[in-house]
């Protein structure tokens, strides 16, 4: 019993290791792609702050905590997008490459088969943080507020898995009714406006605020203004990082759980192979 | 009579590249009308972002720094302006990236079509579809706030947006140029789309900025689109130097159309010369 575990723990990294070594392969091969990023990351931050800015008088735009409540939000737009633009992504790749019925003939994980662009996104939000914080320093000339690096991490590495978790759902979507083509952009904002992350909790309006709360990436956005900030948090920290990781956990399973009984209903009609 | 000829051919080749972009576009009603809902989808994030920073004096202080009291209006604006500026910028490129992917590319130069001008002719379906789409995100919002354009100041909007957009077709031939040359030019049209879009002030008036980004801005047509079309639809007058921004976008449209039209030309001669045409 024990060694099958084992066995099953070795094959489960040995994919895992797979599966990031084809994201992050992707990923460099295509350096346009990044210098693209570095060139274009501190433009679309101007684009983006400024006109949140005028709707506050000037005075207040040099405003440290504004900028760095905007920093952090554009940091966690990223994180965001990785739950629409990673797995569903990668499924519609492999469709489209005509190579998705080989991976279903192996025994692999679907959720780590799937999971690559998760690699490339986690080294890409490291990057992209740091260059941006660079940028966002030099052009605000206003010092960025981090009090916590590891605190920070954490809670960008659990809205990850949050996303990987939303993520997972939305491949199964993707798998079962093929492409979904601009309803990635849909889910997005429909996450970005119902989750405090552009704007504190406390200032959403009473019918609107258990939407807010209902969101995990609430939490998510609420843990990193706490580590980087010092912000004080809707719920007690604990109880933040607690609620979090227990969603993450539960939306990881659930989405795991769903795709595959997607495949199974798909290869139940034949229709797997059908896009 | 050869030019009558000549004239009704080209007529014939407009003619087919509308109806093939008709048939290309009806099959993706999803991403239209995604085009169609973005401007107020973002405008709606800037608003909610706004309002929770600036808090009940948000409209106030907006209305301080761009003279503009309804600020949903000004971001939708912004945002079907901006949207139509980076779809005809990448409109010619990929246009041509399709045909190379489904193996259709060279067939056109068995044609005895002008290829530059061929390519030039796809922006004009995109660009009466954009100028159509700006139309329909504004006219509600400015219906709403009860003061409806004149049909002259609807075609004024209409045709300073489309002769804003005739300069970007001709940075879009540069970029169609770079796909026949390099394939993969994603990274360069998204590059150029983000300093147009920071140039064009859209969201924002370029006064923020120091006087050297204005002078370049300046350069920048959709950035004198943007201040006319704001200055007509959201503030409801006509500035004195309209007609002087109107000159001066022809002028552009010319100088880029012509830079664009150049270079195309250049890697074009040069990829046949060298076989590059049909590698990719």
């Amino acid at each position: 019993m024990g060694a099958r575990i084992l066995r099953g723990a070795a094959a489960w990294l040995l994919e895992l290791e797979a599966s990031a070594r084809i994201g992050l392969t992707l990923y460099f091969r295509y350096p346009a792609w990044i210098v693209a990023d570095v060139l274009t990351t501190p433009i679309w931050l101007i684009v983006f702050i400024l006109p949140a800015l005028l709707f506050m008088p000037k005075s207040m735009w040099g405003s440290p905590e504004t900028l760095n409540f905007l920093f952090w939000a554009m940091v966690l737009w990223t994180v965001v997008s990785a739950a629409v633009w990673s797995f569903g992504n990668a499924i519609r790749w492999e469709q489209e490459a005509g190579t998705i019925e080989v991976l279903f003939l192996t025994n692999a994980s679907r959720a780590v088969l799937f999971a690559r662009r998760l690699f490339s996104a986690l080294l890409s939000l490291g990057i992209d943080t740091a260059y941006t914080a660079l940028v966002f320093t030099a052009l605000f000339s206003t010092p960025l507020l981090l009090h916590s690096p590891l605190g920070v991490a954490a809670a960008l590495t659990l809205g990850l898995l949050i996303s990987a978790g939303l993520g997972l759902g939305y491949g199964a979507l993707v798998l079962r009714f093929k492409n979904v083509g601009p309803l990635n952009n849909v889910v997005q904002f429909i996450i970005l406006g119902s989750s405090a992350i552009f704007y504190p909790p406390s200032t959403v309006p009473e019918p609107f605020r258990a939407v807010v709360y209902a969101s995990p990436y609430t939490y998510i956005a609420d843990l990193v203004r706490h580590e980087a900030m010092g912000a004080a948090t809707i719920l007690p920290p604990l109880l933040e990082w607690l609620l979090a990781a227990g969603v993450a956990a539960a939306l990881l399973a659930v989405g795991t759980w769903t795709l595959r009984r997607v495949e199974e209903n798909l290869k139940r009609r034949g229709e797997l192979a059908a896009y | 009579m050869p030019a009558r000829k000549a004239g009704a051919g080209q007529l014939l080749v407009v003619r087919g590249v509308f109806y093939k972009s008709y048939r290309i576009m009806s099959r993706y009603v999803g991403s239209l009308v995604m085009i169609l809902v973005m401007p107020y989808m973002l405008g709606g994030v800037f608003m909610g972002i706004g309002y929770a920073l600036g808090g009940p004096s948000a409209a106030r202080n907006f209305a301080a720094n761009t003279g503009v009291k309804n600020p949903f209006l000004y971001m939708v604006l912004g945002g079907a302006m901006m949207l139509a500026a980076m779809i005809i910028i990448e409109n010619t490129g990929s246009a041509i990236r399709e045909e190379q992917m489904i193996g259709t590319f060279e067939l056109h130069y068995l044609t005895p079509n002008n290829m530059a001008l061929l390519w030039l002719y796809h922006s004009l379906p995109m660009g009466l579809l954009m100028t159509a789409m700006f139309a329909a995100d504004i006219a509600p919002l400015v219906a709403v706030e009860g003061g409806l354009l004149s049909p002259l100041e609807w075609l004024a909007a209409g045709g300073i947006l489309f002769l804003s957009l005739l300069p970007l077709v001709g940075i879009g031939l540069v970029l169609a140029a770079l796909t026949v040359r390099f394939k993969e030019v994603w990274a360069v049209i998204n590059t150029v789309n983000s300093v147009i879009t920071l140039l064009s002030g859209f969201y924002y008036p370029l006064e923020l900025f120091p006087r050297i980004v204005r002078e370049i801005a300046a350069l920048v047509p959709t950035s004198h689109a943007a201040q006319l079309l704001k200055d007509i639809v959201a503030r409801a007058t006509l500035p004195p130097d309209a007609m002087q921004k109107v000159a001066l976008l022809a002028v552009l449209s010319v100088a880029y159309l012509a830079a664009g039209w150049a270079t195309y030309r250049r890697w074009e001669d040069n990829a046949r010369r060298t076989g590059e045409l049909s590698k990719y």
